[in-house]
């Protein structure tokens, strides 16, 4: 993994990647929502504190997937009506990056499938309807109408323009996880798997008053 | 990996709320988790979230319950250190009965949350499933499969939140409902909850009060177990095995002391002869005898067999002669049997004493015209051995009544559930 060093066009403070592929970033001092084009960096906003939340990961939190080992290294905050979650954006040591939902602590790690989503409508879509991803059966559990709240680290893409969301997801009988993304007008899949928090073999992790 | 150094951060706990309906303090347990927390002292429920902190909902005080296991109490399950964090009452009621059993609710900052139910002193330590079982069937009726495992359905029913205690991280309603479906394979049980259109899979495992009692460190007794509960163990599956088992190895060594006896108590040959009778001219023969043989010990019910190989020889009489008194002991007719190549008779003798003694032969009156050969044979039968059979069915008792057993104990199990026979 490398580090590029750039400077950050809001305050001119150093700023370090620890994904190379990195498209938007946040300025750890200034504040300063900057996104990357190729050499340049844009400032376009300045990012809100997210609200507190009682996730063990943080940036910075390693842990493992499949036997490889993945660095935390930004995070999308989401909510919605009964509560909010966090997808953390991991980069693995071979530059491939994904992604660590965690929400009221039941934990998920899913990849990007690009080009791999159904074009389906998603007012057509209900809870129940199967669908077969990569030969495995994945039935809808849910619906969920999110509201991006914020983020923080570094992404792989621009969170600019977000607001409300739909994501459907969907399981198979053996823990199996996919998620389609219509935050845009194409939906996006990705394709993962809901395990235990001690697989995770998680370092790093915030502490807890009391525990 | 050469990610930045960070130094953990700590989160720290809440601060306690205060009840805006009666001014009690409310500790708060889940971190930021927490969504709705419910004031002891007047039961107000309360939407933690945001610092106006409305109140939800308000349980009758009538209702109220008492956990046993008190909030704050910490338990380890699988070395993951868990805290009652709330609980809740739920109830079903079936034909006007209400059933009212305890959720405990369980949370570790790190392993996520899990639950404790509590129903007639019969524990399950529950938590959300990762996949959505798939359907099937099985014997006709419902089922679910998770993993490898078929469970079977047990029963549909709605269950209603008559209190709660605590704190949760979802937002809680009084006299919220839930319909739910049970499937068992015990020890296990799967649970699918439908509440406001969420579908919501859950496996729980079966586990003893006292070890529940040990997991939280709680002196004292665990409430007293009633009935048996859906997915609780059988105890008798095993029993039944062993008892098989142990029916098997004895079975084996009776066969032995079987095998042994009847080499002991082999029969013995005491005479075979053949013997020709032969008519003189328009005269009857007379009686003729077989060589003697000797009884060394008091001897009961000798076999004597005398087989004619032409079935034209003349029928005979036979009698047993002790030869050093002459005295003539009856024989019974037993078995009479006839075949083209012969017939065959066969006597049994009443008890005899030491002796020498032969065979005596009479042709029947009206058979004595024609000669014939008759092969004789003296001997003991080797000695039933019926007790030793009636042993292995007295030992058949104990494996037959745990089987019998068993299958009561899956009967109770099953008749509280939709496909009981009974109410």
């Amino acid at each position: 993994m490398t580090q590029r060093a750039a400077e950050c066009p809001g305050c001119g403070a150093p700023l370090r990647f620890a994904w190379s592929s990195a498209v938007q970033t946040a300025c750890p001092y200034c504040h300063a929502i900057i996104v990357r084009h190729d050499l340049d960096l844009e400032r376009v906003g300045e990012v809100a504190d997210l609200p507190p939340d009682a996730s063990p990961i943080q940036i910075g939190t390693e842990g493992q997937f499949d036997s490889k080992g993945f660095l935390v290294v930004g995070r999308i905050r989401y909510a919605w009506a009964q509560g909010n979650w966090n997808e953390w954006h991991i980069a693995f040591n071979d530059g491939t990056n994904g992604w660590l939902a965690d929400a009221q602590l039941t934990y998920a790690v899913s990849f990007l499938r690009p080009n791999e989503a159904p074009a389906v409508d998603p007012n057509a879509l209900r809870a129940g309807q199967v669908f077969n991803f990569e030969n495995r059966s994945y039935v809808l559990t849910t619906l969920t109408t999110a509201s991006y709240v914020g983020f923080e680290g570094e992404l792989p893409f621009t969170t600019a323009g977000r607001q409300d969301m739909l994501f459907a997801d969907l399981r198979t009988e053996d823990a199996h996880f996919a998620t389609l993304d219509f935050s845009d007008p194409q939906p996006v899949l990705y394709l993962g798997r809901e395990l235990p928090y001690e697989e995770l073999k998680l370092k790093n992790v915030r502490l807890f008053e009391g525990w | 990996m050469s990610g930045p150094v960070v130094e953990p951060a700590v989160v720290k706990g809440a601060k306690p709320i205060t009840c805006p309906n009666c001014g009690g303090t409310v500790e708060l347990r889940g971190f930021a988790h927490t969504r709705t927390a419910v004031c002891i002292q007047c039961l107000s429920v309360i939407d933690a979230t945001s610092p106006e902190l409305q109140i939800l909902a308000r349980f009758d005080e009538q209702m109220r319950a008492r956990p046993v296991l008190p909030l704050g109490t910490r338990g380890k399950f699988g070395e993951v250190p868990y805290e009652v964090i709330g609980f809740q009452v739920r109830t079903t009621w079936s034909d006007g009965l209400a059933y009212s059993w305890h959720e405990y609710l369980l949370f570790n900052p790190y392993a996520g949350f899990r639950y404790l139910t509590l129903y007639n002193g019969h524990w399950n330590f529950v938590r959300a499933l990762a996949g959505v079982p798939r359907y099937t069937i099985e014997a006709g009726r419902k089922a679910a499969v998770s993993g490898t495992v078929t469970y079977r359905h047990y029963q549909h029913a709605t269950a209603t939140t008559t209190f709660v205690m605590g704190e949760f991280p979802w937002a809680v309603q009084a006299g919220e409902q839930v319909e739910f479906d049970d499937f068992i394979a015990p020890p296990r049980v799967l649970s699918r909850e439908v509440s406001a259109g969420e579908i919501n899979w859950s496996g729980g495992d079966y586990i003893a009060g006292v070890d529940v009692w040990k997991a939280f460190g709680l002196a004292g007794e665990p409430p007293r177990v009633d009935g048996i509960s859906p997915n609780q163990p059988s105890p008798y599956p095993q029993k039944v095995r062993h008892l098989w088992g142990d029916f098997l190895k004895l079975a084996v060594v009776w066969l032995g002391v079987l095998l042994l006896f009847n080499v002991i108590s082999t029969g013995r040959q005491f005479l075979s002869e053949t013997v020709r009778m032969t008519p003189a001219e328009g005269v009857a023969a007379p009686a003729a005898f077989t060589g003697s043989f000797d009884v060394k010990d008091t001897e009961s019910a000798l076999t004597v067999e005398v087989k004619a190989t032409d079935s034209d020889a003349p029928a005979l009489q036979a009698s047993l002669v002790d030869r050093s008194t002459s005295r003539t002991v009856p024989l019974g007719l037993v078995e009479q049997g006839q075949k083209s190549s012969g017939w065959r008779d066969e006597y049994r003798s009443g008890k005899l004493a030491p002796g020498t003694w032969a065979v005596r032969l009479e042709p029947e009156v009206n058979e004595e015209k024609r000669p014939g050969a008759y092969e004789i044979k003296v001997r003991r039968e080797a000695k039933g051995a019926g007790w030793v059979w009636f042993a292995l069915i007295l030992l058949l008792i104990p494996p037959i009544v745990a089987t019998l057993q068993a299958s009561g104990f899956e009967s109770r199990r099953w008749s509280e559930s939709d496909y009981g026979g009974g109410s």
